[in-house]
């Protein structure tokens, strides 16, 4: 009974369930799925890891940030433009590239994040929408830096310590890799000072403000983790892809990235993994119902809202917590009953 | 550029600066009395811009009779909008619950549409027209002009008179205004809640579906109308954050400068009101028009 009464240690138990689990699957996954399968499977597993930059922005600090996929794209045309010839560079060295893009975003993310963060609520959703429509005009049109509605073909394949990735199978642990990574990290912030300011400013500003919390350089600091980390996505998508097209940064990518990221749960590392699979993998194994799956899925994404708006990981957070209950009410009675 | 061409873009963009502007002010009202970011407002258009192809070109029926019917449905849909959307998010302990329901309604009812009428733009008849069936332009010295573009004008300047007149002069629009601004205080000294909130919507989303309606013609009829609301947003940022005469404002101002980007810049109109929406953000944070009531702590 202890396992329940101490949060410290079921805290571990799961997590250790969770990294058995994932070790499974990424044993399991490579063997049982290939080809077309696997490739859906590995982008799902992308717009996890930029999921969880939202879960950052959103579920920390409760700024709904549209900006993601701007950054994706920035990420994804720089990465491009370095290891392509759209540009007339050659052999340029994999992993620099994926750095550079990284920093390079980062810091984009960071001037936006100083100009964007001074508004609130609401209105710095609308700016950022603004942002990600402003990038998608110019990637779709600006020829010399984007390719225009071409796009930019041909990048070439990540290399990693003389490793190229280059199949499905080498991609999905890459990917898992990555994952696993920035999961952690968001475990990790969410303990940190930084994480608790965060979670502060987002129940009560101004207890935050009374409290001593920078609020602006917070938020700002957390818009810039969310672009690095959507740099990254758009940098890995590059070299997996090996062509970077517009049509993948518009709003309605957006969009479906906060329905992820809801779908999933808000608050849940595990959860906004799972949203992302579930908006990625469904569409292609029920072709069948092509038709009309936009339409049951904006159905399914408004009854959850209205009947578990924390998603799915809430749903399981708060039946495990039920039974937990019930378990240790079964155990006081238990033990009323052995003393009369 | 010469006369002519100048008269024409100011008019056209005029007039899609008045549609913008419905959709603002409804985004504004919904905001302001329920807390709600309508990310479905766009598919308004789309929706007015269907239900009025449905009576005018399926139906058949005359202007006369169109028109009435159509306005019916836009307040009977705003209404089936709130019950459905609004009513069960409303004590909802996560702010992005309903803004992500209202997404879930978008691609509900774009699907919809698709479903219905077929993924094709279909082509709705202009409110004048000449003999065969193309508008009709009015041509003073030498400049001629879609009587589409004046009509939408027209319509835009006086719902816009009649929503100023509703929260400025009438005792309802207080009413709605007061419920806006503190719903315990006001349901303290007798204002009904939900009946004001109802209202609010029937206007705000009959507004977006009115937009439809004049802009369908121009546009042709399509799901497509709905990324309209994205300027709809700009302009409502560019106005000021929650008042209606700055949505007008930015509204106008974004259809303007959209209307005369198109003269150079054809590729990057969206950019170039993006842009403007961040240099203001940069000069003016807080909006062209302030806001009399301050945020709540």
């Amino acid at each position: 009974m202890k396992l329940i009464q101490k949060p410290l240690r079921r805290f571990r138990v799961s997590t250790l369930l969770l990294f058995a689990l994932v070790l499974l699957c990424a044993v399991l996954v490579p063997q049982l799925f290939s080809g077309y399968t696997l490739k859906v499977i590995n982008l799902s597993l992308l717009y996890g890891i930029m999921v969880l930059s939202t879960v950052i922005v959103l579920g920390m600090g409760g700024q709904m940030s549209m900006a993601n996929v701007a950054m994706f794209g920035l990420g994804a045309y720089v990465t491009a433009n370095l290891c392509s010839s759209h540009m007339g560079i050659k052999n340029f060295n994999t992993l620099l590239a994926l750095v550079i893009s990284v920093v390079g975003v980062g810091l984009v993310s960071f001037l936006l994040g100083l100009l964007l963060e001074r508004l609130d609520g609401t209105f710095f959703t609308f700016a950022t929408i603004g942002v990600v429509q402003v990038c998608a005009a110019f990637f779709s049109q600006y020829r010399p830096l984007f390719g225009g509605p071409d796009g930019i073909s041909g990048v070439a394949k990540l290399e990693l310590f003389g490793f190229k990735v280059e199949d499905y199978k080498s991609w999905f642990y890459v990917l898992v890799f990555f994952l696993l990574v920035v999961g952690a990290f968001t475990a990790r912030l969410k303990k940190t000072k930084f994480g608790r300011s965060l979670f502060c400013i987002r129940d009560n500003k101004t207890a935050a403000v009374t409290l001593g919390v920078n609020v602006f350089m917070t938020r700002v600091y957390a818009f810039t983790i969310q672009g690095i980390i959507c740099g990254l996505c758009g940098a890995l998508y590059a070299f997996m892809n090996g062509y970077v097209g517009s049509t993948m940064f518009t709003f309605t990518k957006a969009t479906d990235m906060m329905m992820m990221t809801m779908i999933g749960g808000l608050n849940s590392i595990a959860g906004s993994v799972f949203g992302s699979f579930v908006v990625t993998v469904l569409p292609e194994t029920l072709r069948s119902l092509q038709s009309y799956l936009r339409l049951i899925f904006g159905v399914i994404v408004v009854l959850l809202m209205i009947f578990m708006p924390t998603g799915l990981a809430g749903l399981a957070s708060s039946t495990a917590e039920k039974a937990g209950r019930r378990l240790r009410k079964a155990k006081e009675k238990k033990s009323e009953a052995r003393q009369p | 550029m010469n006369f002519n061409l100048f008269v024409s873009l100011l008019v056209n963009g005029l007039a899609m600066g008045m549609v913008y502007a419905l959709l603002a002010m409804g985004l504004i009202m919904l905001f302001r009395s329920a807390g709600v970011m309508n990310f479905a407002q766009g598919m308004m258009l789309a929706v007015g811009a269907y239900i009025s192809y449905a009576t005018q070109v399926q139906a058949d029926l005359p202007l006369y009779a169109a028109i009435p019917l159509c306005l019916a449905s836009y307040v009977v849909f705003g209404l089936i909008f709130m019950a459905c959307i609004y009513l069960p998010l409303k004590d909802t302990k996560f702010p992005a619950a309903i803004v992500v329901a209202t997404m879930g309604t978008s691609s509900i009812l774009s699907e919809a549409c698709t479903l219905i009428w077929g993924g094709e733009a279909l082509s709705v008849p202009y409110l004048v027209t000449n003999g065969e069936g193309k508008s009709a332009y009015l041509t003073i010295g030498g400049v001629s002009i879609q009587w589409q573009y004046i009509l939408t004008t027209i319509v835009g300047v006086v719902l816009i008179f009649l929503v100023y007149v509703l929260f400025d002069k009438l005792y309802v629009g207080k009413m709605m205004e007061a419920a806006a601004q503190d719903k315990y205080t006001a349901s303290l000294i007798g204002i009904p809640k939900l009946v004001t909130i109802a209202i609010t919507y029937a206007i705000a989303i009959s507004l977006g579906c009115i937009g439809g309606f004049m802009v369908s013609p121009v546009t042709y009829c399509s799901v497509s109308l709905s990324s309209l609301q994205l300027r709809a947003f700009a302009s409502v940022v560019i106005g000021g954050t929650r008042s209606i005469k700055g949505a007008v404002i930015g509204a106008l101002l974004v259809g303007l400068v959209e209307a005369f980007a198109t003269v150079n810049l054809s590729n990057y109109k969206d950019a170039v009101v993006f842009i403007l929406l961040i240099v203001f953000l940069l000069v003016k944070p807080d909006g062209l028009v302030r806001s009399k009531i301050g945020d709540k702590a």
